[in-house]
């Protein structure tokens, strides 16, 4: 099979599976955030939005660091 | 005399008229070129040189849409994109099958390489940059950029090297050592020259760059142009339109002009209005043009990033297209001072023939 092909597709692989990664992330956290709310555990949702929080100003930091030290 | 194929990619004109330089160059020294490619780049290709063999090589279609979704839009895209590329390097193989070729110039087309005929790829972005949240897609695109660049013996990079002299910034410096071994920083390669004339044309609107968005702000100048002062001239850049040039007032709507007369044309001009498209902004630098507005092209990160880049060096100015207003915008237009004084073309490409082409052709 052509090089082009097989790089190609793995890139893509890698690339789609990172979507479906991040989809069913989001889908697992709003379900335990909702399943929390439903059964009264306020704190338990209130760790979950907190954890989401800094993951999110973690993702934003690297990107600016990626940004700063000019990786990209 | 060697046999060249030349192939840009028809995503607006810029690939395919800052390869006339290089095709210039080619026949001048008593090669034979032969241009493959597609649509409207086919088409200025084909009206620049009328007695070169031609091929219809057709390409992939443009992922940009007529909002601000260029990057899910290509993000989905992405499959097609590839797949075409594999049948791009596959008809390449069955074009190259039928001649002799010495070269294979490949501008922004990544299935035409061959591991027979040495190729060389022509690209001013060595780096795609994407807004901030989308930093994991662009270090998969450093790996995909080298990749893909490894398949070419040299790059052509139409830019200064990366200083204070370079047109495309981080889009131009080489990341990997792949792309550092092959890079060639040609300097700017323009269609356009400097000639003596008088400026006596207030503004010069060039449209250009991938529909829809081309003729969303045709549409929008046109409506804003009779509020100005002063006469002017809008090039609708579309050689697939047929139509003579309609004036109304003081200004003259042209569908399409040859280069010579779009070199009068931006020499005549005092003040240009323009998307910050990557040919574009070397034509202005060629010309020296200090006054100039910069309308990006919505979502297409690249333009954008050229627009923040001249803004912050106080090169141009630049305004998006949705809060476009001619007569706020280019007063302040008048207030940058154009890019600063650079090698010109034709040292650019005497250097890049001796140094790098004449390697492969004589």
């Amino acid at each position: 099979m052509d090089d082009l092909v097989i790089s190609g597709t793995v890139a893509l692989a890698i690339f789609y599976a990172g979507l479906v990664l991040i989809v069913y992330g989001i889908f697992l956290l709003v379900s335990l955030i909702v399943q929390a709310f439903l059964a009264g555990n306020y704190l338990f949702a209130g760790a979950i939005v907190t954890g989401i929080f800094v993951a999110v100003r973690a993702y934003v930091a690297i990107g600016l660091w990626l940004r700063k030290s000019g990786i990209t | 005399m060697a046999h060249v194929l030349v192939s840009p990619l028809n995503w607006g004109l810029g690939h395919a008229t800052r390869d006339i330089p290089i095709l210039r160059s080619l026949l001048a020294h008593g090669h034979e070129v032969t241009i493959a490619a597609y649509g409207s780049a086919l088409s200025v290709l084909r009206q620049e040189f009328p007695d070169c063999r031609w091929i219809e090589y057709p390409d992939y279609p443009i992922p940009f849409g007529s909002g601000h979704l260029f990057i899910p839009k290509f993000c989905a895209t992405l499959p097609f994109l590839f797949q075409a590329t594999v049948r791009e390097h596959a008809t390449l193989e069955a074009i190259l099958a039928k001649d002799r070729y010495d070269l294979v110039i490949s501008d922004n087309r990544l299935g035409v390489y061959s591991s027979e005929v040495p190729s060389i790829f022509v690209s001013h972005q060595l780096h795609y940059h994407l807004p901030l949240l989308y930093w994991p897609v662009e270090c998969l695109a450093i790996l995909v950029n080298q990749n893909l660049h490894e398949r070419y013996d040299r790059i052509i990079v139409p830019d200064n090297s990366p200083g204070p002299l370079s047109l495309a910034g981080k889009l131009s410096k080489p990341q990997t050592d792949v792309a550092r071994e092959r890079v060639f920083f040609s300097g700017i390669l323009a269609g356009t020259r400097q000639i003596a004339c008088t400026q006596d044309l207030d503004y010069l609107v060039v449209l250009s760059g991938p529909e829809p968005q081309r003729t969303v702000l045709e549409h929008l100048i046109s409506q804003q142009v009779g509020r100005l002062d002063g006469h002017g001239v809008i090039l609708q850049g579309n050689p697939q339109k047929t139509g003579k040039a309609v004036t109304e007032g003081n200004w003259t709507s042209i569908p399409y002009v040859p280069t010579e007369v779009k070199i009068e044309l931006m020499n005549r001009a005092q003040c240009v209005i323009c998307r910050s498209g990557y040919t574009t902004m070397m034509e202005l630098a060629e010309l020296g043009k200090g006054r100039a507005l910069l309308i990006p092209t919505p979502g297409q990160t690249e333009q954008e990033y050229l627009s923040e880049y001249y803004e912050e060096n106080g090169w141009y100015h630049s305004c998006d297209q949705a809060d476009l207003d001619l007569a706020e915008d280019l007063p302040l237009a008048s207030r940058y001072r154009g890019f600063p004084a650079m090698p010109k073309t034709a040292d650019n490409i005497h250097r890049l023939y001796e140094e790098l082409l004449a390697g492969y052709l004589e």
